[in-house]
């Protein structure tokens, strides 16, 4: 309010504002542009056919979504690895799993970080705090490795379960109940007989709802959008077993005279999941990259 | 008066149950990446070509770093790739940071300026955060499409070379311009690349940056409004001191994010090889212990990934550095102002609020 | 706080669907595709293996009995034929079940991957998992790689075949499919002579040629090839005459007289490659051939859009949805039939296919028919060339085919390539010319030789330091 108050004292200083103002949301637009274009025409020439996408460029969808959708689905150049249904049940699988695993296991060891006085807590947090910079691309020999030896390639086993463990996920938790968490409430809880366990479960999850929800939309979208790992550990590249993106780095792979309309169908429909999530929950990404939330 | 189940409560040892409630993260943790990075290390001293690889020494790390002898080629053919992985990287990396940097700051300074006025601010930031949420096997194939190489990309019809015959002749043109070939040659395939780079990260930048600038004291900004310093001067005498611990945290969580870079350089190429001007360091690692699968070269890939692994233990000790920093600067600042409320107390006269 | 509650919501339905959905996404279960909705009631079968089994014993009293020769198990359900495409066998299934007893539902094709180059990994790596493999494709590039590992080929002879079984086919297919140990593993159901396939509409309008005869005496050799490039570049047009260095490659490999390794693995780079060199740059700096990339979707285009006179293509390339047809634009496409083939400027032959028994085959009969069908019964191979227009790997049937005239290829305009090329095919020669590393070594002369054509690579010298660096990578070969 009284910012206001102070610019309006000065003479010009209003019209400097404005035009300065006008400069930023010509750059604003203009950014928007560049960033929602390239997605634009996506979306358009998803519902173009072939040979009206070849030979020229449009801003205005046609109506043909269905009839690419149909090319993916009955053309043997894509039906033999790409199903829309199927990789998005499979990458919903995946990720869903990845991110109720991580969301829970990081509140857990959050929760014993805090709320429990134990020797080896110090170490432990420390040792979090280091492996936490660790890339996943370092570790990758050596997990493609043990893979071989363990026998768990091409199983959905070592791309979820490792989901346990997320150190940068688990840090983010314990700052946030270092930062709001009553720990008197389990004291409380105590004198009232609840099993730590318990008390865990009923009474700090809860409690812990929007850091929970925060880092499971950011796990969600991270496991979703994951090729790396996904393409290390589903060699076969089996149908029935591909996610989303490893479908869609097929599309691209083809050699052959590819439909353009059924490429772009494709490209599409992979990244329709994941941008519905984001626009209906967006404010709430926003606000949790701005709380630091997001490693990558 | 402590009643007697408090007592009891007093008297029991929770210590069993901290350890109840991490014990799953470190179980899974070793298994799953712990045990891996040990293996890591164990790969880099052995040998190649095979999937049961014996210890040989040092020679990978000899291979990579040391200049081989001009006949080997063996030697020189891993020794280049790494070295043009290595160099790939931080010419994509400096390419995109620098001007995300700069755009991220510029709009972060703008979303946060108090004096303009910002209807649909919520939007914009929406906008510009949403290409960081999309796969990157679809970005890489979105792009492909906008500026592959085949005449019929987008960029290339734009410019006419998907002209028909009858096209060409009504527009007075005798043959179609030779289309751009962006994804195989060399700088236009990097800087695209970074351009995919800038534009899926802007966004994450500007509003963690944003958050940063949210953090400073906001009568700071009121108080330099009302000594008349124009937004230029507020910038470079507030914004910028205060936010560089939190700018050289993101260079550095950038840097070591970008020795990670893959997988746009992996999958931007059509045809049946990944483009060389725009191979990162992780796609070589990737590529030799994944692409031949019956006899792969683990040991250049394992030595490959602890030189990064050592670089990016580096990079992670100066985020911490950095980190402590901030945080001692905090408690001393909490530091001065309980003693600056001890003395007002004092003056008070000691009487209680 | 409400939108939380919301996305909290969402969230945990999320969670809840996607576990619902994995307790029945289990390896085993038979592949259940695109009906999302079906498998989370479908639910908790959790003997799936079983369940599989049990179609299978169902499906085997329909098969003829098997042949007492045949050793290797009865258990599966369905023949499952790796390949990285389609192109082939999903013609080969539907022509074998069009005329056995066998139905579509009992043989399957299993795409591995989708470039010929990678396939060779992509088995690797299929054969690391416990998925149904029973017969796969192999490529001349790559295929001495798997011939000589029995952990990958089982001797054909555990079908119950023997070597004077294919005495009717083309011997270099049959010495290729043999290891080094003398054992058959391996049989082709194609010969693959190629030839030059150019445009009969622009050959007349710009050099006068009305037959393929005329045409191929604009090509005869590669001295009068590029005479004729040339002459297109300087009456004005903006034509090339080879599609890419990739292609041109192809028929420059097949003529050279030395193998890429010597017999201890070691690469030989010779005046030959630096004479090919030379060639490609002239070529490519002066338009004789166009700026695509083989296998792009650029390389397609050039086919319709004017920019190249022809092709060199081989036999798998001229059949129903294969290369030709790509170019063509398919049936109705811009350039559709307008395409004939003559030999060209030098006889080649570009790789081939040859099917490799799995050691995890688990259905011996229908495998063996499926064999048999397409390498030994005469008949059935003839069937199968006028199918598909196939070159298949029975000389006799190839040339009852071109004596009776009975091929008529639409892609061609109703030429019979056969004819073209049936001579070539009898001096077909590549053994001990191809290694288990071709197709390694391939990409990267080829991408050294774009290099150098490019300009991006200076010299001749650097170029061929570049491709010994480049293939030095490669594990098992050595380069001095």
């Amino acid at each position: 309010m009284s910012k206001v108050t102070y610019a309006s004292d000065k003479g010009g200083y209003q019209a400097h504002v404005m035009v300065k103002s006008i400069a930023i949301y010509v750059v604003l637009i203009l950014l928007t542009l560049i960033c929602l274009i390239p997605i634009w025409i996506l979306v358009v020439n998803a519902t173009r056919l072939h040979n009206d996408i070849i030979g020229n460029v449009s801003l205005i969808p046609s109506t043909h979504l269905f009839d690419n959708i149909k090319t993916l689905r009955t053309n043997s150049l894509y039906n033999k690895f790409f199903s829309p249904l199927l990789g998005m049940r499979n990458s919903l699988i995946v990720a869903g799993c990845c991110c109720a695993l991580t969301v829970f296991f990081s509140g857990m060891t959050a929760y014993g970080l805090v709320v429990y006085d134990f020797k080896l807590k110090g170490p432990a947090f420390v040792f979090i705090l280091a492996v936490m910079m660790v890339p996943t691309q370092v570790t990758a020999v050596g997990f493609m490795r043990m893979l071989i030896q363990m026998k768990l390639l091409d199983s959905y086993i070592p791309l979820i379960v490792p989901a346990i463990a997320a150190p940068a996920i688990v840090f983010f938790m314990r700052q946030y109940m270092l930062s709001s968490f009553p720990l008197d409430i389990i004291e409380a809880a105590r004198i009232d007989g609840s099993n730590e366990f318990r008390t865990f479960l009923t009474i700090s999850i809860p409690m812990m709802k929007p850091a929970f929800a925060v880092q499971a939309i950011f796990c969600f979208i991270q496991k979703w959008n994951d090729y790396y790992n996904q393409s290390i550990v589903l060699v076969s590249g089996k149908k029935k077993q591909l996610t989303m993106p490893m479908m869609v780095q097929k599309v691209i792979a083809i050699d052959r005279n590819a439909d353009y309309g059924a490429n772009y169908a494709a490209i599409f429909l992979s990244i329709v999941p994941v941008v519905l999530i984001y626009v209906v929950l967006s404010k709430f990404i926003i606000g949790g990259v701005a709380a630091g939330g997001v490693k990558e | 008066m402590a009643t007697a189940a408090q007592r009891r409560i007093k008297s029991v040892s929770y210590a069993k149950y901290g350890y109840m409630f991490i014990l799953p993260f470190f179980v899974v943790y070793f298994i799953f990446s712990f045990w891996p990075l040990i293996q890591t290390f164990i790969l880099a001293f052995s040998e190649n070509g095979t999937r049961t690889p014996a210890l040989i020494g040092f020679d990978n790390f000899k291979t990579i770093l040391a200049k081989p002898a001009a006949n080997d080629f063996k030697a020189m053919g891993i020794h280049k790739s790494f070295w043009d992985g290595m160099k790939n990287t931080l010419i994509i990396w400096f390419g995109n940071f620098l001007p995300q940097i700069a755009l991220s700051l510029l709009l972060a300074v703008w979303f946060t300026d108090l004096r303009v006025k910002m209807p649909g601010k919520g939007f914009f930031k929406v906008v510009m955060y949403m290409p960081n949420i999309i796969t990157a096997a679809s970005v890489a194939g979105l792009f492909l499409a906008l500026f592959g190489d085949s005449s019929y990309s987008v960029i290339n019809t734009l410019r006419g070379c998907a002209m028909t015959k009858e096209q060409l002749l009504a527009a007075g043109l005798d043959s179609a311009p030779e289309p751009w070939k962006i994804i195989t040659t060399c700088w236009p395939s990097r800087c695209l690349v970074m351009f995919i780079q800038v534009w899926m990260w802007f966004g994450n930048t500007m509003i963690m940056l944003m958050s940063g600038i949210q953090g400073i004291n906001e009568s700071l900004f009121e108080a330099a409004e009302i000594d008349g310093a124009n937004s230029t001067q507020t910038f470079w005498r507030i914004t910028f001191p205060l936010l560089k611990t939190i700018m050289v945290y993101t260079l550095l969580t950038s840097m070591i994010g970008g020795l990670q870079m893959f997988d746009i350089p992996y999958m931007l190429h059509t045809g049946n090889v990944v483009n060389d001007y725009i191979k990162t360091v992780a796609v070589f690692i990737y590529e030799m212990f994944h692409s031949n699968f019956a006899k792969p070269s683990f040991g250049y890939s394992a030595a490959a990934s602890v030189i990064l692994f050592v670089i990016t233990s580096i990079l992670g000790a100066l985020v911490f550095y950095v980190q402590r920093d901030k945080d001692a600067i905090e408690k001393k600042k909490k530091q001065k102002q309980a003693a600056k409320e001890w003395k007002r107390k004092q003056k008070g006269g000691g009487f209680s609020i | 706080m409400n939108k939380l509650k919301k996305s909290l919501a969402l969230i945990a339905t999320l969670a809840i669907a996607s576990t619902a959905f994995y307790a029945c996404g289990d390896d085993s279960q038979p592949a259940n595709t695109d009906s999302t909705s079906d498998s989370v009631s479908e639910s908790e079968s959790e003997s799936e293996s079983e369940s599989e089994s049990e179609s299978e014993s169902e499906s085997d009293i329909d098969d003829p009995a098997p042949s007492a020769e045949i050793k290797v198990p009865e258990t599966g359900d369905k023949l499952s034929i790796l390949c990285w495409t389609g192109d082939d066998v999903e013609k080969m299934i539907e022509n074998f079940t069009d005329n056995t007893d066998y139905t579509a539902d009992q043989v399957e094709y299993v795409n591995v991957g989708s470039k010929g180059g990678e396939a060779r990994e992509e088995y690797a790596n299929y054969f690391a998992g416990d998925e149904d493999a029973d017969l796969f494709v192999l490529e001349a590039d790559w295929i001495l790689d798997y011939i000589n590992n029995d952990e990958y080929t089982a001797p054909l002879a555990d079908l119950g075949f023997s070597e004077s079984d294919f005495d009717g086919c083309y011997d270099y297919t049959v010495s290729i499919g043999t290891d080094n140990n003398g054992v058959l593993k391996a049989a082709s159901w194609q010969a693959t002579p190629g030839g030059y396939v150019y445009r009969t509409d622009l050959a007349e309008e710009y050099l006068g040629a009305k037959t393929p005869e005329e045409m191929q005496e604009f090509v005869k050799d590669w001295d009068t090839f590029t005479a004729t490039a040339k002459k297109l570049q300087d009456d004005g047009h903006k034509i090339a005459m080879a599609d890419t260095l990739g292609g041109m490659w192809q028929v420059w490999q097949y003529n050279r007289a030395k193998a890429w390794l010597d017999a201890d693995n070691k690469l030989i780079v010779d005046d030959y490659c630096k004479t090919y060199a030379e060639l490609a740059k002239d070529y490519y700096t002066n338009g004789y051939v166009t700026k695509e990339d083989q296998w792009s979707d650029g390389w397609y285009a050039i086919g319709q859009d004017d920019s190249t006179m022809g092709y060199f293509f081989c036999t798998w390339c001229l059949g129903k949805g294969s290369m030709l047809s790509n170019a063509e634009g398919g049936e109705g496409g811009k350039t559709f039939g307008k395409y004939n083939i003559t030999a060209g400027p030098s006889g080649w032959a570009w790789g081939g296919s040859w099917l490799a028994l799995s050691p995890k085959c688990d259905n011996g009969t229908i495998a063996h028919d499926f064999i048999k069908y397409f390498t030994v019964d005469a008949t059935t191979a003839k069937d199968y060339a006028l199918f598909k227009s196939e070159f298949v790997n029975n000389p006799d049937v190839m040339k009852s085919i071109v004596d009776d005239g009975s091929n008529k290829n639409d892609l061609l305009g109703g030429q019979d390539q056969f004819s073209v090329l049936y001579e070539s095919a009898s001096t077909i020669d590549m053994d001990g010319k191809i290694t288990a590393f071709d197709a390694q070594i391939k990409d990267a002369f080829n991408q050294a030789v774009t290099k150098y054509a490019k300009g991006d690579i200076a010299s001749y010298d650097d170029m061929v330091t570049e491709f010994k660096t480049n293939a030095a990578k490669i594990e098992g070969i050595t380069v001095e």
